[in-house]
């Protein structure tokens, strides 16, 4: 059942082709073609879409502009770009069709819901850049929608191991695939040159006791995977909310009233959360 | 597939043309690829820059011409040369190359043997342009003196700023020199992202050499352009040092004298000269204006910018 881990990688790895919603596409596109929209209100909306987000993280990180690894902040890189390199990025951004359409939408609530957690979590904890752990947290379940495009059938196969056998995703993607999609996350972090700030929590966001280089990142995203999870915000392939990982709460020092406060705040943010982002049709 | 192949990226949306030259030049030795949809092209070249483009000129969606002038308004991407694919007939000689910044034409029908001509002048000119700084890609001081003459000359009111980094040499010491050119590299870009978005097609930005840089501008947005210049830098520097110097906010390096001394991290200073209250008759001139505010600009902590604000004739 399994298909070559090397061979799949190297596929993976040689990814071109990156779409995303067409109502975030549609969205961004008004703004980019009117004259007086500034470069932040574009950063705002490319900060919740994971697939613009990666393009623009790829792009600035690529050895082309001469310091890759550096850049971890979406901010940061559409100022490095500047907006005509942004806006030619956006445009020639294609969308899904509609059948994945419908399948991604949940899961792009599920990524924007755990960004906006993880920067409530990031800036309670008073992290130096909030920023960061939100945009990893936004990039978390990448490597879902690289295994939906590059391995849709596998990727059936494995939605339907979840619902059979009521196991979480990743273990059905193991039985599947022998690895998941943290692994395919870490695949394209290191292919593109992302910084380890992003990468440790896109890959051990399932352990964070792994993370060696960004512990702090880590825990935090995956801490806002479980309490988004728990909120039952969006989809992320299985219904489980699993234990929040003991030794995560203790090396952020989080007290049973810091959560509290945290939970407290959820409801706000996610409120603020445009849902015609996720809008999967092509009508207006 | 060599490493060392120079890639050449073929915009065509006929099938035929683009097999035919893909065909050529691969034969040639080099590395060509094609996409049919100009839309995609830019994805493409983001992905997978080349070291040339070869662009049909006529394409549903975006043309070969609007690509070009995209392109070449942009510091990493404006050195690629642009060949353009231009109709033979009327249409094709009505081009203005004053309006389309190509590096050179190709008509169709293209013929295999000017194809391969055309590609390596292309290549080989591309090898002259010595002027610009191989680290950043910005024009040089060739490009700067002509630059600042030609506005003198035309009797503009214009604002010439020199940019330099304060700390970068404790930075470079501490660091090495690979760090320190990625600072140079990240500076170039905001410095011009910074004056981009003026939307001026009369500003322009030169880097001197090591971290001294020039731009010019109109000389009314030059508070403006300075402005965003030290927000965008003050915001970016601290990620390209290590955490924990970031969280210290300092660094322990070696002074000129060889001593140990501690850094603040790095900041901007600016000094501006502007023909605005005082004329200012050569490059000289300018220059030596700017020495004696760039030292004013140094004593300030912090990011700054300094205008000269002398009216009249008054010197010294």
């Amino acid at each position: 059942m399994s298909i070559e881990k090397n061979k799949v990688r190297r596929k993976i790895e040689e990814l071109k082709n990156l779409p995303t919603l067409p109502g975030v596409i549609r969205k961004i596109s008004l703004m980019v073609e009117s004259q007086n929209t500034s470069a932040e209100e574009v950063g705002k909306i490319i900060s919740k879409d994971q697939i613009l987000s990666a393009k623009v993280l790829r792009l600035i990180n690529s050895a082309f502009y001469g310091f890759p690894g550096r850049i971890s902040s979406i901010t940061h890189g559409l100022v490095l770009l500047g907006f005509s390199v942004v806006k030619g990025l956006v445009l020639s951004t294609s969308i899904f069709d509609i059948m994945i359409s419908k399948g991604m939408a949940d899961l792009w609530k599920h990524s924007v819901g755990c960004a906006t957690i993880a920067g409530i979590i990031a800036r309670k904890l008073n992290q130096p850049e909030p920023e960061e752990v939100s945009t990893a947290a936004l990039l978390h379940d990448f490597g879902k929608v690289v295994l939906k495009l590059e391995l849709p059938e596998e990727t059936a196969k494995a939605e339907k191991i979840v619902q059979e056998k009521n196991i979480p995703i990743y273990e059905a993607e193991n039985e599947v695939f022998e690895f998941t999609h943290s692994t395919v996350g870490n695949w394209l972090c290191e292919k593109w040159n992302l910084p380890k700030t992003l990468s440790d929590p896109i890959t051990y966001h399932h352990q964070p006791s792994l993370s060696r280089l960004a512990p702090r990142q880590t825990a935090m995203v995956h801490l806002s995977d479980i309490l988004i999870r728990a909120k039952g915000f969006g989809f992320a392939g299985d219904m489980f909310v699993s234990q929040i990982d003991k030794t995560a709460l203790e090396s952020l020092k989080i007290t049973p009233q810091i959560l509290e406060d945290i939970i407290i705040n959820m409801d706000g943010g996610l409120e603020d959360i445009d849902e015609s982002m996720f809008s999967v049709g092509s009508e207006q | 597939m060599s490493e060392n192949k120079k890639r050449i990226l073929i915009i065509e949306d006929d099938t035929s043309t683009a097999e035919l030259m893909q065909g050529t030049l691969n034969k040639k030795g080099f590395l060509a690829y094609s996409v049919k949809d100009s839309r995609k092209a830019l994805d493409t070249i983001y992905n997978e820059p080349p070291d040339l483009i070869i662009a049909d000129i006529d394409m549903p969606s975006i043309g070969g011409d609007d690509l070009c002038k995209k392109l070449k308004g942009d510091t990493v991407y404006g050195h690629l040369p642009i060949i353009l694919l231009i109709p033979s007939g009327p249409s094709g000689s009505k081009i203005d190359w004053d309006s389309i910044p190509a590096d050179d034409y190709l008509i169709k029908p293209v013929s295999p043997d000017e194809l391969n001509l055309r590609v390596s002048l292309s290549f080989s000119r591309a090898n002259r342009e010595l002027d610009a700084n191989p680290l950043t890609r910005l024009p040089g001081n060739n490009s700067i003196i002509k630059e600042i003459q030609k506005r003198i000359d035309a009797g503009d009111k214009f604002a010439l700023a020199y940019i330099d980094l304060d700390h970068f040499k404790a930075y470079n010491d501490k660091y090495g020199f690979s760090r320190g050119d990625e600072i140079l590299r990240m500076t170039a870009r905001v410095v011009t992202n910074s004056i981009r978005e003026l939307n001026r097609p009369d500003a322009f930005v030169g880097h001197v050499g090591g971290d001294d840089f020039v731009f010019i501008v109109p000389s009314k947005l030059s508070d403006d352009a300075c402005n965003k210049i030290i927000k965008y830098f003050d915001l970016i520097i601290p990620t390209f040092y290590d955490e924990d110097d970031r969280v210290r906010g300092y660094i322990d390096s070696t002074n000129r004298k060889g001593g140990k001394e501690r850094f603040p991290l790095m900041t901007i200073s600016i000094a501006v000269v502007t023909n605005e209250k005082r004329k200012i008759k050569h490059l000289g001139e300018a220059s030596a204006i700017a020495a004696d505010l760039k030292k004013h600009a140094k004593s300030i902590s912090g990011s700054v910018f300094v205008k000269d604000l002398r009216g009249g004739k008054t010197k010294g």
